[in-house]
């Protein structure tokens, strides 16, 4: 807000094959710094060599890769990993098992420096375990100081690999949401790979969804949830119907409502509709049905047949009920036009 | 705030690449340097010595060539059989039978793994003939087993215990539901083992059986010992009477039999059977009626008394007899045993670290052949490593001819794999992640391998270096074609006296080798079999 903001990353074509599989291709990305971005997509997409191209573990074979307007990978360089002021946190978090809480802190630090290891350890909150071995601690600790031994060095970018899937659930939000803490307290910019949407959208600034090797979109939660770049997106990044509908100046009707639309007039235009924006209301006359009803305690998810066959989902608080076979009026407050 | 990104063109370092390349420069110079002297050497001597070992053997007649094959042959043919029928025998009471006392006599059949088999035939040669313990204490006069039969015995008593052990393990590590449903179909405890069990240890015995022919082929010290003419002591004749070529010579034929037992072994590999599934319940026992019980056990307690008692018994005996021990005689040759294995088992250490690491952390074709270069100098016979060595100092590198570094790298050479094994089993445990994490935090390839891989591969370093070094302690031929002059050991002492008759003296070094290398190498010999636990 006050000076301008420079790129933390800037990566731009990367391509890296293991033997014939294009594991990335042509993969862009722009991470400012002070912002945490996610990288998302599905198992397989190339998250992980993504990371690991920007940490200095992969050489591409094509594109760039700058970190503080540095470049560090391409063809007028490369900088090793000890000298691109990365931190890494790893899945399995990597301890190093023959050093105590504060020998793994202190690891990146001249001198191990005892002042700065304890500060980054009263920041994750482990002040008082520096004397332990990482086998002595528990998962989501050892989370925290494979985290504090990656900032400790205040590197200028921390790469996490999915970092919390090695949690389990119970605590897996918890932990996250002391990571974000900590990272915004420290002001800290950070990439975070994960395939979990949840993660994605609740715990970055930027979302950057991945798919065969390459960034498809690249924005912040909201906009990717309500505006996704294309069906697959819209699916990837949450629940979603689609209905078909015929759009005329800029404008698609459909049976829950009219939309704005860009792009031509057009007849079967397909509609993405979240469920939250799905609006049902007990009517006679309406013109759906419901189908099924799930219900979860703090919401509800209720499908309903419209009268043309197709199908749409309302997600809504637990009240009221509307059982099976109950005719409904069926409208969306919002939708996306593809 | 754009650092200039001149120094970064410095920074392409390929010390330490991404995996999946080929590796450090600096381990592939290491390997190479090591193994390259004896590989280069023993492949001259097989492509242009293999043939004038016809014509050495010739010069010798052909009466005494055929003898010589038919030897060598014989004995390996007799001794696996042999061993392979102990072995499996006992393996199997001490694991399906309910036997009494059966972890007592798992560790007591095993016990003669601690016995070099020269040491062994030593005992043997001591037990008979005129002045021979047993002989005295029996007022017996059994000759000595000179020749074939003290051969025979001495390498089927000593190699049993390994076939045991192999056995025991893979016993325990079978699906005993198996055997279970056989019995149910009301097979007895004869036919469950030979259809239902011995079918599965196939892999087991047919690796047995060649291992044991390839030790045999390749022992020099109890042939010697007893007099029985194998390739290994017409090798060793020849070139003590300076006739190094001929001794080539006959070396290249034995190194090319040995490469097909070799082959033969790699083969017996591939067709061996993934280890299958235990269930966990508690397997049922044969129960051993009153005859078969005081069979097995009549079996096992001759067994254990004429190869753990009886050599212990006649070693202590001939020490104290023996008026001819000389105390510092006897303690030049020890400290000699133990400086010259501990700098083995630390140079082959060093050398076998950057070797495992290109085998296990970049695999490729090249890994690979350096793998099975090593394993194949670990299995040719020692004395044809020695002399090839030799050959290289004395044509090549002739300072190094006679020096305790020449003996150094020959055990380096021969012994790698233990140690590589051992570090390897550490690399594999070890995370890449750890040294990328270490590199993320400012240190280079160099330095993440040693502060972190290293450390916490500490534990199997020693283990490696320790292998080594109980395999040196005991090596003989190497030592005995190698050694600079003045250097003494405890092998070459047990053989200069053994060869004079001094028996005495012999068995005095003898228990002082066994005294350092019996326990560790005990209790490393018998790892997998803890890990196996029933
Ligand atoms: N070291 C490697 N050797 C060979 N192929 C690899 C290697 N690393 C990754 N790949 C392949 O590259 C592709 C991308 O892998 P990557 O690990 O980057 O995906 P990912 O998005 O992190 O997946 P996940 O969510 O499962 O962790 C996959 O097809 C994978 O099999
Ligand atoms: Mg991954």
């Amino acid at each position: 807000m006050t000076a301008p903001q420079s790129l933390a990353i800037r990566c731009r074509g990367l391509t890296k094959h293991f033997g014939e599989v294009a594991a990335v291709d042509g993969f862009h990305l722009d991470v400012w710094e002070g912002s945490v971005v996610s990288l998302l997509g599905p198992s397989g997409c190339g998250k992980t060599t993504a990371l690991r191209l920007i940490a200095g573990f992969e050489e591409p074979e094509a594109g760039t890769v700058e970190i503080g307007g540095r470049e560090v990978a391409g063809p007028h360089g490369w900088v090793p990993p000890e000298r691109r002021q990365v931190g890494m946190v790893f899945q399995d978090h990597a301890l190093f098992p023959h050093l105590d809480v504060a020998g793994n802190v202190g690891f990146g630090l001249p001198d191990g420096d005892p002042a700065r290891v304890a500060e980054v350890l009263d920041l994750v909150g482990l002040g008082d375990l520096s004397q332990r071995m990482p086998a002595d601690l528990s998962g989501g600790q050892q989370q925290r100081v494979a985290l504090a031994r990656a900032m400790a060095p205040n590197p200028r970018v921390v790469l996490l690999d999915e970092p919390f899937s090695s949690l389990d659930a119970a605590l897996r939000e918890h932990v996250r949401a002391e990571v974000r803490q900590i990272l915004a307290v420290a002001g800290a910019t950070a990439v975070l790979v994960t395939h979990d949407q949840e993660e994605a959208l609740s715990f970055s600034d930027v979302v950057a969804v991945m798919r065969a090797g390459s960034t498809v979109q690249v924005a912040p939660p909201t906009t990717l949830y309500l505006e996704p770049a294309d069906e697959w997106i819209a699916g990837f990044v949450g629940d979603a119907d689609f209905i078909e509908a015929p759009v005329q100046d800029g404008l698609a009707t459909t049976a829950l409502g009219e939309f704005p639309a860009d792009g031509p007039d057009r007849v079967g235009a397909r509609v993405m509709l979240r469920p939250e924006s799905v609006v049902l209301e007990a009517d006679e006359t309406g013109k759906g049905v419901v189908t099924d009803r799930r219900f979860f305690g703090h919401d509800q998810l209720v499908t309903v047949r419209l009268d043309d066959g197709s199908r749409v989902r309302s997600r809504f608080g637990p009240t009221p009920v509307l059982a099976e076979g109950t005719r409904v009026a069926v409208r969306a407050e919002s939708a996306r036009v593809f | 705030m754009a650092a200039p990104p001149a120094s970064a063109h410095r920074g392409r370092s390929r010390l330490l690449p991404a995996p999946r390349g080929l590796g450090p420069i600096w381990a592939w110079v290491t390997a190479v340097v090591v193994l390259a002297p004896a590989t280069g050497t023993l492949v001259w001597m097989v492509l242009f010595n293999a043939g004038q070992g016809a014509d050495a053997l010739e010069s010798i007649g052909l009466a005494r060539t055929v003898e010589l094959l038919g030897n060598t042959v014989g004995l390996a043919a007799t001794t696996a059989a042999t061993a392979v029928a102990i072995g499996v025998t006992s393996a199997w009471l001490v694991t399906r039978t309910d036997l009494r006392g059966r972890p007592i006599w798992t560790v007591l059949v095993a016990l003669p793994i601690v016995f070099p088999s020269y040491v062994g035939a030593l005992a043997l040669l001591g037990s008979f003939g005129p002045s021979g313990v047993v002989n005295e204490w029996l007022g017996t006069s059994i000759p000595k087993p000179i020749g074939f039969v003290g051969s025979w015995l001495a390498l089927s008593l000593f190699n049993a215990p390994y076939v045991f052990l192999l056995t025991v393990v893979a016993l325990r590590r079978m699906d005993r539901s198996l055997e279970e449903a056989a019995r149910g179909l009301g097979l007895g405890p004869w036919a469950v083992f030979r259809r239902v069990v011995l079918p599965q240890l196939r892999p087991t015995l047919a690796a047995s059986v060649l291992l044991v022919a390839l030790y045999a082929v390749a022992d020099f010290g109890a042939v010697s010992f007893m007099g029985f003419d194998t390739f290994t002591r017409a090798i060793y004749s020849r070139f003590r009477i300076g006739d190094v070529e001929s001794a080539v010579a006959i070396a290249a034929v034995l190194v090319l039999i040995t490469i097909v037992l070799l082959l033969l072994v790699r083969d017996a590999r591939k067709t061996s059977a993934p280890p299958s599934a235990r269930s966990g319940r508690e397997p049922v026992l044969v129960s051993l009626g009153g005859l078969a019980r005081f069979g097995a056990g009549a079996f096992l307690t001759t067994l254990v008394g004429v190869s753990v008692a009886l050599p212990t018994a006649v070693l202590i005996t001939w020490t104290l007899q023996g008026s001819s021990a000389s105390w510092t005689g006897l303690a030049a040759a020890a400290f000699g045993s133990l400086g010259v294995s501990a700098l083995a088992g630390g140079a082959a250490t060093v050398v076998a670290v950057p070797v495992a690491l290109l085998v296990v952390r970049y695999p490729s074709r090249w890994s690979g052949s350096l793998d099975r270069v090593q394993w194949g100098l670990y299995s040719l016979p020692h004395l044809a490593v020695a002399l090839a060595l030799l050959v290289f100092a004395l044509r090549v590198a002739r300072p190094a001819y006679q020096t305790l570094a020449l003996l150094v790298l020959a055990f380096v050479t021969m012994f790698l794999p233990q140690a590589t094994g051992a570090i390897a089993d550490g690399l594999h445990g070890v995370s890449p992640r750890l040294e990328e994490s270490a590199r993320s935090l400012g240190r280079g390839p160099a330095k993440a391998f040693t502060s972190v891989t290293l450390p916490i591969i500490r534990p199997q370093l020693a283990t490696g270096a320790l292998l080594v070094f109980l395999t040196t302690v005991k090596e003989l031929p190497a030592t005995l074609l190698l050694r600079p002059t003045g250097l003494d050991t405890l092998s070459v002492r047990i053989w200069s006296a053994t060869e004079e008759g001094l028996l005495g003296r012999a068995s005095a070094a003898a228990l002082v080798l066994l005294a350092v290398s019996a326990l560790p190498m005990f209790l490393l010999s018998t790892r997998d079999l803890r890990r196996a636990r029933p």
